[in-house]
């Protein structure tokens, strides 16, 4: 399995049960330090949005909080909060239908001009692909990001969202499809 | 092809996901900041209105659990009050929506004109109402086990209902579409995720009975049939692609007679949990609807087609998802919403179906907030609507001549599919 860019070393062991006291906040804390940076992006990829990533990876964080005890197998944690966050993620992004979503993400959704990239002009093919990644389905996006991003398996990425491998195997063709047509112009 | 396209044509599966985790990994960084979430804990959360994910026997139970004494407590409430004139709250008939709490499923409920009666239509997790033209019975989506999920037709007043058996043999899902103007026929959006070719528009009886097919969906697509023609000829049907939201809208003769296509080419419709994308006029010989660039994002505007072959004409302003399009009970206006600032809150507006007479029908003070996907009281005088800040809303109700909304609704949550008949 590839490893997210930002990962800390105690990515792959059980979740910190131990939070007698003081020593609840720290448990926290490390819980959050160890897994944030890759949940987010995970979560990114998925909705597409900043602010909704960040609600996903507080409930997939709050669910490993109150389950922490139930977690203990090392290189459990990862896949675990992994799972929670994209079904989350997809949930929120299929969500982005409705009217809140849409109000709050009018801007976002409608502006003909791309905001100013601070790492420079993307180059044209990193254009034509984030054209073509925005027209993937909630669905699709997720098991390129456990699955590319992440570099699970197909059948980890199955397991992650709950789909059978050959469902999953088959979003992974149609999105790389998708994204290989909008590169090369030409369907294979 | 140009050579460099050939190139990149004959691109390998492993040169392709190089690139495509190299896109990833800078696109993962490339959606802003994560902001400060402190105290966002309790934000509204919201589901897709159509198909309801399947509850788990736990939740389920404690769903019924929840149910029955909000039951008791809602007879002991009704024993406790004085005698009431028991049609008033009929007289001008009843909104049907569907609903989600924040944190709760899914449900469909039903309220006098006033807000008060309100009854829960089904038990369990369930969603997209459609109420039939005399406002008697509605059609909702519910799981129906292992996975599937199927329509109930329930009376309005909760206590009838009847199932629309799914086949035995075909793994296929019947969701809510239309009524025909008689009530004697529903038509649904049959789908299936492990044999697509059962996907396309199928009719039943009211009473559960008779189930057939009427369109087979191309492939790749679904058939949702969104209004059956008041004249009981025609169907209104988006040919949603399989996975996305949006489609073309199209005219399906009940008699198999060929498809017509409503929008323009360059044309699709937006199918959400707003309520029907496109609408009939009364004499069958028009549509409403909102269309929507297909190479311009979510840009869109409300057209009237005519179905004689002349282009639809368009009688309001483009703007970012705008919904409604839907005629007036007396076929004299439609009514649709609209961005009315750079705030993106959305406010009512109303026009004649040739493109006159337009006008902003709400403004900020009129809720004091954005308003959206208005539908028609039966007489045509009033309209209901959603309402809400950002992520809350609720429901109103407006008489036409007024300038202040009045709350029909002061829960707040995720609405879908008003219907006031």
């Amino acid at each position: 399995m590839r490893t997210g860019r930002g990962e800390s070393e105690a990515v792959g062991h059980g979740l910190p049960v131990q939070e007698a006291g003081a020593d609840r906040d720290a448990v926290l804390t490390q819980l959050v330090v160890d897994h944030y940076d890759r949940l987010v992006r995970l979560a990114r990829l998925v909705c597409r949005d900043g602010a909704d990533a960040a609600d996903a990876v507080q409930v997939g964080l709050e669910q490993a909080w109150k389950h922490r005890a139930s977690i203990r197998e090392p290189g459990a944690a990862r896949a675990w909060l992994d799972r929670v966050v994209v079904r989350e993620a997809v949930r929120i992004a299929r969500s982005r239908r409705s009217w809140f979503a849409r109000i709050r993400h009018l801007e976002t959704e409608v502006d003909p001009v791309e905001p100013a990239d601070p790492r420079g002009e993307p180059s044209p093919d990193r254009v034509v692909l984030r054209a073509a990644f925005r027209t993937l389905t909630p669905d699709q996006r997720a098991v390129l990001a456990l699955h590319l991003h992440l570099g699970y398996t197909i059948a980890e990425t199955a397991a992650i969202v709950g789909a059978p491998v050959e469902t999953v195997r088959s979003r992974v063709r149609m999105a790389r499809e998708r994204m290989r047509q909008e590169l090369t112009g030409v369907p294979r | 092809m140009s050579r460099d396209q050939h190139d990149r044509a004959a691109m390998s599966d492993e040169r392709l996901d190089i690139t495509l985790r190299e896109f990833l990994d800078w696109q993962a960084e490339d959606l802003g900041g994560a902001p400060d979430r402190t105290g966002m804990l309790a934000r509204v959360t919201v589901r897709p209105a159509r198909r309801p994910g399947i509850t788990t026997t736990a939740w389920r139970m404690a769903i019924l659990a929840l149910i029955a004494v909000a039951l008791m407590a809602a007879l002991l409430a009704v024993l406790a009050r004085p005698p009431q004139d028991p049609v008033a709250p009929f007289g001008r008939g009843r909104i049907t929506f569907g609903f989600t709490a924040p944190g709760a499923s899914a449900q469909v409920l039903s309220v006098a004109f006033d807000g008060s009666d309100p009854r829960t239509l089904w038990p369990e997790e369930a969603t997209w109402p459609v109420v039939s033209p005399d406002g008697t019975r509605v059609m909702l989506a519910h799981a129906a086990g292992q996975g599937r999920e199927t329509t109930t037709i329930v009376s309005a007043d909760g206590e009838r209902s009847w199932p629309i058996p799914l086949p035995a043999d075909l793994a296929v899902n019947l969701v809510p579409g239309a009524w025909s103007p008689e009530g004697d026929r529903v038509a649904l959006d049959g789908w299936s995720e492990t044999d697509p070719t059962l996907n396309g528009v199928w009719l039943a009886n009211a009473d559960g009975t008779g189930l057939t097919r009427l369109t087979h969906a191309a492939p790749g697509t679904e058939d949702l049939p969104v209004a059956w023609s008041p004249d009981g000829t025609r169907l209104l049907v988006v040919a949603l692609a399989s996975g996305s939201d949006t489609g073309p809208l199209e005219v399906v003769p009940l008699d198999g007679g060929e498809r017509i296509r409503v929008t323009r080419e360059d044309q699709v419709v937006w199918f959400s949990s707003f309520g029907p994308p496109a609408s009939w006029a009364p004499d069958s010989a028009s549509v409403a609807y909102v269309g929507i660039g297909r190479a311009n994002g979510m840009v869109g505007a409300p057209f009237v087609a005519r179905l004689d072959g002349s282009a639809p004409l368009r009688v309001g302003d483009h703007a970012a998802y705008d919904t409604g399009a839907r005629y007036s009970p007396d076929g004299q206006w439609i009514t649709y919403d609209r961005p009315v600032d750079a705030s993106g809150r959305h406010q009512l507006f109303l026009v004649r179906p040739d493109g006159t007479d337009g006008r902003q029908l709400t403004t900020e003070a009129t809720a004091g907030m954005g308003l959206c996907c208005a539908t028609w009281s039966p007489d045509g005088g009033s309209l209901v609507f959603q309402g809400g800040p950002d992520a809350t809303a609720t429901l109103f109700t407006m008489a036409l001549d007024a300038t202040v909304a009045t709350p029909l609704r002061e829960e707040v949550g995720a609405y879908a599919q008003p219907a006031w008949r």
